[in-house]
């Protein structure tokens, strides 16, 4: 069961990863954005031993190559788009004269 | 003393001005860029003859520390300087090899160099200061965000960017 701060997470993603994966031409997964990258991405990730019927990557798997890749360009955007969202101008640069 | 890093990037700044064909095929040059009070030199890729052999090099960065005690201080404040700049221009800035050169002048174009890792150069109008709002979640998140487009490796850069979207819940646990 997710934390109140993992849903949270969960809701931005939802809200966010479909206009992403469209750009990416990424499939939707089975679960929604939000479960899916902390299920069968985070936690896969991080652990290689899970309950049964839960993801193990496999880096060795070609298609997994090539889904992981997906999903890094989408988490990428999302990522970017989530420190904009929170802080409008994260970095501001000065232009120099001409 | 300079302080001097070898970088895998694929930047190179310029200075700005109008796209002619004079400024297209000028070589690349050195530019300061001013950050949390520090100037720093991003100097672009080099090639270095050694024994009728051609290496290429990549960029390298230098700053000026004044005294052995501002030490930590600047290098706290390129690591941030390497976040912000990689984030701003959504490029790899990994810092290779760190060393220390003796003298004043940060401008020098050696030091610490590594092997060119790109092939291609992301040349970008030179700002003259980038900076970043003082606040640590936001250097946190920018920190992975680096991690996470400097990495090879597509189960880390997941790993990295859903780390940011983590981050970026200041405050809150991890769930």
């Amino acid at each position: 069961m997710p934390t109140a701060a993992a849903k949270a997470r969960d809701d931005f993603i939802n809200s966010h990863a479909s206009l992403f994966a469209e750009w990416h031409k990424v499939a939707p997964p089975e679960t929604d954005w939000g479960t899916y990258f902390r299920e069968e991405i985070r936690n896969a990730a991080a652990h290689v031993v899970r309950p049964e019927g839960r993801r193990v990557l496999n880096p060795d798997r070609p298609r997994e190559r090539v889904l992981l890749q997906n999903d890094a360009s989408v988490l990428l955007n999302l990522a970017a788009e989530a420190i904009g969202e929170r802080w409008p101008t994260p970095v501001v640069v000065t232009p120099r004269d001409w | 003393m300079i302080h001097v890093v070898g970088l895998r990037s694929p930047i190179a700044f310029r200075l700005p001005g109008p796209l002619t064909a004079k400024s297209l095929t000028a070589d690349l040059q050195a530019v300061g860029i001013a950050f949390d009070g520090h100037e720093f030199i991003w100097h672009p890729p080099m090639k270095r003859e050694l024994d009728g052999e051609t290496d290429d090099y990549g960029p390298m960065i230098s700053v000026l520390v004044p005294g052995t005690e501002d030490s930590p201080a600047v290098a706290d404040a390129l690591q941030r300087f390497f976040s912000a700049v990689a984030f701003r221009f959504a490029q790899p800035v990994e810092d290779v090899i760190h060393g220390g050169v003796g003298g004043n002048d940060p401008w020098n174009p050696h030091g610490a160099r590594t092997q060119r890792y790109y092939a291609a150069t992301h040349v970008i109008d030179a700002p003259k200061e980038i900076a970043v709002k003082p606040d640590e979640a936001l250097w946190l998140a920018l920190a992975i965000y680096r991690e996470g487009i400097n990495a090879t490796s597509s189960i880390y850069r997941c790993l990295c960017f859903k780390n940011v979207l983590d981050a970026n819940s200041c405050g809150q646990s991890a769930g």
